[in-house]
């Protein structure tokens, strides 16, 4: 499927800012699942631009703007092809990746206070489509959708303990949990592909043939979920899509956000 | 003599198995004891002469240990040329980047140093050179050299390696006797390369400080005086159209042709003189930008470098060091720590810095959740000397910065001391800095 990409982000502010330094992942990811056909990112006022490849090649880019503004408005248009997986989900559990990034402590992800749950959680499963069902199953139970009690700062635990979350926060506790059990994992970022308001994080599970299961415990879903993804990483702060400072003497920030999919 | 150990380390003592330091035992003896004294009222004088640095807090004496360390002209000689040879290679990877836009080595390293500039792209800076001034820490395993960390944004210390010889001389002359030592030079060199980026046969150079808190500070003093150089703060920088001029007591607005930096953010302090100097009003020394080549990170790629531009790196040893972001290189550092010294990528100062040996500090933790920031490298056993501190002399762990004005290498090339015990020498860390004498 063929998918036409915008992202818009305004940001407005209350005086002159001098200096404007972002990083950007707002254009889809090429590779896996995803050819990226053709993108472009833009900024008004203009700055300079630069790009490349992260250690887990998503699409960066970095932009510095001198020029004094007092709205500043970050944008990208891609065209993206998103393929559909096969899906093989009866590996056997428990398997042994050997070393892998993607089983570490993270910032934001822990799996050591997960440990003990996980392992009550998932006694008697045979295979890894029956233990991602279950942490899905379970993540979905002890967590209810709820804005603005957690933050971008907010850890798997502290939200698992809180028991509220948005999408980063059910997608970080569920990579705790996997990865608590030996299962690597990713944390994803990017746009659904039905009337996305924002972005939306979600978990790619390795299998032990080196392809990746995407799942979506924010909204129950398994598997070719047709979703966009922009960025990969360890955690949210891996693929945060606009991150950055400014120098001014007034206050500001972003002020709205559009993102438009549109199937080709 | 009797000198106290205080590691358990079986290290090569320069100072009491290379046969060059026979006389200056000999001469320390003669001293006898007056030499603690000496040794005290060397430092007490650098106090009250403002040889000082600046710390949170305070501004502290910089401690000397006037015990210099002895380096025979032929391995200054070969250090020296190893020194320009991997400044050419330095210099040419920031013009390839910045200038040919091209990336031989990972993008996202050169981009996800704080200190890349995406400004530079495509700028020439005059006479295409970015990295005036070089400082290198170079150690002796055994004697042989080996290179630890490449220093190109605002590598400081020179005004030290001339404050230690001299207070040494000073306060304890008859170490010298029977020695040929080389007379100090370096702050010439720097001015000429100023002078001669600048263009022009009698230019204005500004020394650029952000002030007296600035722990530098009295070096940014020291070198303006030498040179007659403007000490100048940001706020004395106006940008003109056209030009640059620095607002002085004496005679008002003067046109700058250069301006020797010693401030890192030139965004903030001074907003203008990034676009002046991009439109060839003014020349910035070290260019900005030179940090993408001051990474921890690109160091490990140096060796690959020199053979892509065809420069024979001969003299120094570049000692193992890997990036952690390869799998294989972090599963190795995982499973076997104290083999490694571990360093962030943009540290500088010993900051970051963590040999897990010594200190047995679990930095690994810090390491693992971002593990792109981190290289490691081979701890080296690397040779001792000894110093004096108190009423006592001390075996101690001390390196060699050397300065490098784009190609040329200064005689005044300093020793730093860490404290007891410990391997870390930058200044930051504490520590003393000791005389160097080059020899024939």
């Amino acid at each position: 499927m063929d998918y036409r990409v915008k992202y818009i982000s305004i940001y407005e502010y209350e005086a002159d800012v001098i200096l404007n330094e972002n990083t950007l992942k707002i254009v889809p990811y090429d590779g896996d699942n995803q050819l990226l056909v053709k993108y472009e990112v833009n900024t008004v006022p203009k700055g300079y631009m630069t790009s490349y490849r992260d250690i887990f090649n998503n699409i960066v880019f970095k932009v510095k703007i001198t020029e004094p503004h007092r709205r500043l408005e970050i944008s990208s248009e891609s065209v993206v092809k998103v393929d559909n997986r096969v899906i093989k989900t009866d590996y056997e559990f428990p398997y042994n990746y050997g070393f892998n990034e993607f089983l570490l402590p993270t910032k934001l992800v822990d799996p050591e206070p997960f440990q003990q749950i996980a392992k009550e959680l998932v006694k008697g499963l045979k295979t890894l489509g029956e233990v991602i069902e279950a942490v899905v199953k379970f993540v979905t139970s002890k967590i209810s959708y709820k804005p603005g009690v957690t933050n971008i700062n907010t850890t798997a635990i502290e939200a698992f303990k809180l028991g509220y979350g948005v999408c980063q926060d059910y997608t970080h506790v569920t990579l705790a949990m996997l990865r608590a059990l030996g299962i690597p994992a990713r944390y994803v970022m990017g746009v659904v592909n039905d009337n996305p308001r924002a972005t939306h994080a979600w978990v790619e599970v390795l299998t032990p043939d080196g392809t990746f299961l995407d799942v979506d415990p924010t909204r129950k879903r398994l598997y070719n979920l047709g979703y966009i993804k922009f960025a990969i990483g360890r955690d949210f702060s891996d693929t945060s899509p606009i991150v950055g400072y400014f120098v001014s003497s007034g206050k500001g920030g972003l002020k709205e956000l559009k993102i438009e999919v549109k199937k080709l | 003599m009797k000198i106290r150990k205080v590691t358990k380390d079986k290290a090569y003592n320069e100072f009491l198995n290379d046969p060059s330091y026979s006389l200056l035992i000999k001469n320390l003896e003669s001293y006898g004891n007056k030499i603690f004294n000496l040794n005290r009222k060397a430092n007490l004088q650098a106090f009250m002469e403002g040889f000082t640095f600046y710390t949170s807090l305070s501004y502290r004496g910089t401690p000397i240990d006037i015990i210099p360390r002895l380096l025979p002209l032929h391995l200054f000689s070969k250090i020296s040329s190893y020194l320009i040879a991997r400044n050419y290679v330095l210099n040419r990877l920031i013009k390839e980047v910045y200038e040919e836009k091209s990336a031989p080595l990972p993008d996202w390293i050169l981009k996800t140093t704080p200190y890349f500039r995406p400004e530079m792209i495509g700028f020439t800076p005059p006479k295409g050179i970015y990295t005036h001034v070089y400082g290198a820490d170079i150690v002796r395993v055994n004697g042989t050299p080996f290179i630890l960390e490449d220093n190109l944004r605002i590598p400081s210390g020179i005004s030290y390696s001339y404050k230690a010889f001299e207070y040494s001389m000073r306060f304890a002359p008859d170490l010298a006797e029977g020695y040929k030592i080389l007379n100090l030079s370096g702050l010439e060199y720097l001015y000429d390369i100023l002078r001669y980026v600048s263009g022009t046969k009698d230019p204005v150079i500004v020394l650029l400080t952000d002030g007296c808190y600035n722990s530098a500070y009295f070096e940014h003093r020291f070198i303006s005086e030498k040179l007659g150089l403007i000490l100048a703060e940001p706020s004395d920088i106006i940008i003109k159209d056209g030009e640059v001029v620095v607002d002085t007591v004496d005679e008002g607005e003067v046109h700058v042709d250069v301006i020797y930096r010693r401030i890192e953010d030139l965004d903030y302090l001074t907003p203008g003189l990034m676009k002046a100097y991009l439109r060839g009003w003014v020349t910035l020394a070290n260019a900005p930008g030179t940090g993408i080549a001051d990474d921890k990170a690109t160091f490990v790629w140096i060796p690959y470098l020199a053979e892509r531009y065809n420069v024979k790196l001969d003299g120094v040893i570049q000692p193992l060091t890997f990036c952690l972001y390869e799998k294989e290189n972090l599963e190795k550092v995982l499973n076997y720590p104290t083999r490694f010294v571990i360093k962030k990528r943009e540290g500088y100062g010993g900051i970051g810095l963590s040999i897990i040996k010594d200190d047995q500090i679990n930095v690994l933790k810090e390491v693992v959740r971002e593990y792109e920031n981190f290289i490691a490298q081979e701890v080296l056993d690397f040779d001792t000397v000894v110093s004096v501190v108190g009423d006592s002399y001390y075996e101690t762990y001390a390196d060699l910065r050397f300065f490098t004005y784009y190609d040329k290498v200064a005689t005044a090339v300093l020793s730093r001391v860490g404290i007891l015990g410990s391997r870390v020498t930058n200044n930051s860390s504490g520590g003393l800095v000791k005389p160097v004498w080059i020899i024939e």
